[in-house]
């Protein structure tokens, strides 16, 4: 009860001294709003770029794909146990990258 | 008529032409709080026109739940956050102090008085200065401070705390010199 009196009289301070003297800062800092048209031509502006953008990612992410689809199949041709050795190697490389990535955002949500 | 929860519904579904209409409705209010975060006219500019284009990337995630000006603020709050903790602490002290003093050389030119209040909440840091705007004159809850700016409850209450404590303390300064 106490604490909610203290807010409210933090508000009724704020109001009194600020309120009026933002919204006057406010009132003559408004900005001119550009037109409709602007603003249609910005969203599918970016929205065309962010597009290209995507297919560009897939077309690139199924290029590096067959790329080591094909050395694995090289490697399975010539030798079973290097093939072995390095999906190991791959296995072991991606738990400590997902278990490093995954502490940072741990330790990055507890620092906020 | 301006239907908000319409034409949200619309933009989330991809129609261009109501997120265009949502963000052109919400251009002034972002550019102001903008404005009143940074004190600086240019950033505030830069900093609009990216949340923008970040809503149109992120709408289809946004869910609704809230009201769009309020998702608007929370991620203009987090890109300003962002480029505060990109720019050294020396610089962004001092390059705050310079915007501080052109709006303020500015409002004084357009005719009106610059305030001990606003001087005082332009000398407080942003991390401050923004969960008090955001408390104290958009009227948000602390929790909804917390998610809107990804950080603990707790940091939001001592921030504010913190935040009107030092206006307290810079108000009364002024008004014994």
């Amino acid at each position: 009860m106490k604490k909610r009196d203290e807010e409210m009289d933090d508000q009724k301070w704020f109001n009194d001294q600020f309120k009026d003297k933002i919204t006057r800062f406010d009132d003559l800092h408004a900005p001119l709003i550009p037109s409709s048209q602007q603003f249609d031509e910005l969203v599918h502006a970016h929205k065309q770029e962010r597009s290209r953008k995507l297919w560009k990612e897939l077309l690139l992410f199924w290029i590096t794909a067959c790329f080591v689809f094909g050395l694995m199949l090289w490697i399975i041709e010539r030798n079973w146990v290097w093939f072995a050795i390095l999906q190991t190697i791959v296995a072991a490389g991606g738990m400590v990258f997902a278990s490093m990535a995954f502490s940072r955002r741990r330790q990055r949500e507890w620092k906020s | 008529m301006y239907d908000e929860s319409k034409l949200v519904k619309q933009a989330i579904r991809g129609d261009s032409r109501a997120l265009s209409e949502l963000l052109r409705e919400h251009y002034s209010f972002l550019y102001q709080y903008l404005l009143k975060v940074t004190m600086n006219k240019s950033r505030a500019e830069d900093i609009t026109q990216d949340t923008m284009l970040k809503a149109i990337e992120k709408i289809t995630a946004f869910q609704g739940k809230s009201k769009f000006s309020t998702w608007l603020i929370a991620i203009a709050s987090r890109l300003v956050i962002d480029r505060v903790r990109r720019s050294e602490v020396e610089q962004h002290w001092l390059k705050e102090e310079q915007s501080l003093r052109a709006i303020r050389f500015e409002t004084l030119q357009s005719g009106d008085e610059w305030s001990d209040a606003l001087q005082a909440l332009g000398q407080l840091s942003s991390d401050i200065r923004i969960p008090v705007l955001l408390k104290y004159y958009y009227g948000y809850g602390q929790d909804e401070i917390a998610s809107m700016l990804d950080i603990p409850v707790g940091t939001v209450k001592s921030r504010l705390h913190n935040g009107l404590m030092k206006l307290r303390k810079e108000l009364t300064e002024h008004e014994e010199a």
